[in-house]
């Protein structure tokens, strides 16, 4: 249920184009498997610069958090990342968003996205990070999207939209 | 004692800490032994039939211990483990 009462929006963290770019890339890399890894930045300043490519523990047999899924339509972030990831959380330059690709889809937050991006421990984001679709096919990257976590939604809302490229 | 690093969404059960102490021989105890000193931590990282949740994974020092002896894991007083929510998704 929304709350009550409107807090300020989220605002999205900047991405330079060459970045994003570099996101597309990985993308058309794994493709027609889901791409996913993150896009970390300076403690405190609101934007990315830099690109960490994680390996799709789904490409490597099925992992439990996603059962029943194959790479092409799941991601798993692996282990080792994962580690990274979380000390980095703490570290000066920490993760400021997550990506992952849709192949042959849009980009859209899913309802699995949603279910394993919210804690399951209670309201609000697993992990303070903001998260990046990217929706590729065979032809072109059709598109990305920012989505971040929204106090008044109790949910996650889309909050920046960008032009695919022929990659 | 060995170290334990708390999830963020996890760090309101100890006090906002990163990291704690907690003794034990395995994991499972390491998790008993976690939930005296904060009582309702292990309910948040196992299931009603005592199995570690499916979205939680607990990492050894480096190693899940999915691949180990899971909760049976031997532990050390000098292993670190990391209980890290997994990071997923994917079409529809």
């Amino acid at each position: 249920m929304p709350r009550e009462g409107k807090s300020r929006p989220p605002v999205p963290v900047a991405i330079e184009r060459e970045l994003l770019e570099t996101v597309y890339r990985e993308a058309r890399k794994s493709y027609p498997a889901e791409c996913c890894g993150w896009l970390s930045g300076p403690k405190g300043k609101h934007r990315a610069t830099r690109l960490r490519v994680c390996t799709n523990a789904q490409a490597e047999g099925e992992h439990p958090t996603q059962a029943g899924r194959g790479p092409d339509t799941a991601y798993v972030i692996a282990g080792a990342d994962l580690l990274a990831l979380n000390r980095e959380l703490d570290g000066a330059e920490p993760a400021k968003l997550i990506y992952h690709s849709h192949p042959e889809g849009r980009a859209y937050f899913s309802e699995t996205d949603h279910q394993v991006a919210t804690s399951p421990w209670g309201d609000g984001p697993i992990y303070p990070v903001q998260q990046l679709m990217v929706g590729i096919s065979l032809e072109q990257v059709a598109e990305a999207a920012l989505f971040a976590w929204s106090d008044d939604e109790c949910g996650f809302i889309e909050i920046a939209r960008f032009d695919g490229a022929d990659i | 004692m060995a170290t334990v690093r708390i999830p963020t969404p996890l760090r309101k059960h100890t006090d906002g800490q990163e990291e704690v102490s907690a003794s034990g021989t395995t994991i499972d105890e390491i998790l008993t032994d976690l939930d005296k000193n904060y009582p309702g931590i292990k309910a948040r990282i196992c299931d009603e039939y005592g199995a570690v949740r499916k979205f939680v994974n607990i990492f050894a020092n480096e190693e899940d211990i999915r691949y180990l002896d899971n909760l049976q894991t031997p532990i050390k007083d000098s292993d670190e483990v990391s209980m890290i929510p997994a990071i997923a998704g994917g079409a529809a």
